[in-house]
Formats: structure tokens, sequence, C-alpha cells
């Protein structure tokens, strides 16, 4: 079955439905987890709460193909909540233990995208991470596509100068 | 113009592309989020003030 027609099954109540959606999309929705958590168990601990979360929820959902990036930010929306209450956010620590190799490319970037505000956090993930449309994202946020461009590039000219500063305190 | 931060970008979503999903226990996450239900408010028994206490 088409993902399509499953999602708009699980918008109109189907159980079966919504479990389908959820084993389509919990590779995804484990990764954006782990990279706010960094660790299995509180990535499993999103992954059952988001799973309440969109049951509860799912009848909300308008655009059965936006279902994926829909979820996407119902997890985003939780683990910046979760981070932030549990005030242990360290811009460091993110994705660090992902890593296999000695190149750090990926630990100075996620610095540089935990000194984003929540929004732009956001943004970034949903376009460069899950490959969402413009037109897709201001669909879900209720804004104008331009208004999108212009928070992106504002976000993109913010981790630039996060890397610059970073790169010149680094070298004195 | 921001080539190079797109870059990255890129290198930190393939690096998390890499992390492996523990399957099964993702599984039983989802399973334990649909059954999970909000606590239904208990019955609380109405407690009366000493002056409302039976008189005999």
């Amino acid at each position: 079955m088409e993902e399509v027609e499953i999602a708009k099954r699980a918008i109109r109540g189907d159980d079966q439905a919504f479990l389908k959606v959820m084993q389509l999309y919990k590779d995804t929705l484990y990764r954006t987890a782990f990279a706010f958590f960094k660790n299995e168990h509180d990535a499993l601990e999103a992954i059952q709460e988001v799973t309440f979360r969109a049951y509860q929820k799912i009848h909300t959902v308008k655009e059965p193909s936006y279902m994926k990036t829909w979820l996407v930010r119902i997890m985003m929306n939780y683990c910046q909540d979760q981070l932030k209450r549990r005030k242990r956010y360290s811009s460091s620590e993110i994705l660090q233990e992902i890593g296999f190799s000695e190149d750090t490319t990926h630990i100075e970037m996620n610095e540089a995208i935990a000194s984003l505000s929540s929004v732009e956090q956001q943004l970034i993930f949903l376009k460069y991470f899950q490959n969402t449309k413009i037109k897709e994202i201001a669909e879900l946020e209720k804004i104008p596509e331009g208004t999108v461009k212009s928070r992106l590039h504002k976000a993109l000219k913010s981790l630039k100068d996060f890397l610059s500063e970073k790169g010149d305190a680094d070298h004195v | 113009m921001y080539e190079k931060e797109e870059e990255m970008l890129d290198k930190t979503k393939k690096r998390l592309e890499q992390v492996i999903v523990p399957e099964q226990l993702v599984n039983d996450a989802i399973q334990q989020g649909v059954l999970k239900r909000k606590p239904k408010k208990e019955n609380v028994k109405k407690r009366y003030g000493l002056s409302r206490l039976p008189q005999f």
C-alpha cells in the first residue's frame, strides 16, 4: 500500500494503519531522537512518548503526504522540551558519541546547530537532515515560503558566524 | 554563499544515518506508546468540614 494511503487510513482512526506509519518512519524518528539525546535509552523513551502523542493527535493531520515531517516535528519538540527541562543541554555533547572516525566536522557542526534558536534548529534539521521541501515546511509552519527561506538564510549565517568565531578562538 | 556550511551539514547528516537502529527495542517502544493511556482521575471521596459532620 502506498505511504499516503496508509497515512490517510491512520488519520481516519485505523490502528493497524497507524502502526504501519510508525514502522515506516521509525528509523528516522529514532535517529532524530538520537541526534538530540545521543543515547539509546532516551531515544527509545522519546519513541514511546512520540508514539503516544501522535496516536492522540493523528486525526488532526490535514495533509497525509506530510505525515513523516509531522512526526519529526513532534519528535523535535519533545526532544527540545526534555533537554530544556533537564537543563543539561550542552552544545558540545550532541552527536559526539556517534563518531566513528577522526573527522570532527560533525562535532563542530553540532556545536554550531546547538547555538541556534529552537526554531532555527528545527528548520536546519528539516531542510538539511530530512530534505524537506521549503513548500512543505511553509505549509506546516503556516508561514509564507519567503519567510522560510529568509529564516534558513539567517540560520545559515548564524552557523557560519559561529564556526568562524570558533575557528578564530581555536587558533588563539 | 554557504557552500562550506551546507557541505558540513551534509557530512553530519550522513553520520547520523550511520546510527544503528535497535529494531526490536524500537518496536517495543512503539507498542508501549500505543498502549500508554493517560491515568484516569481517581474518584476522591468528598471530605466534609467539622461543621458538616453528622450531629448526634
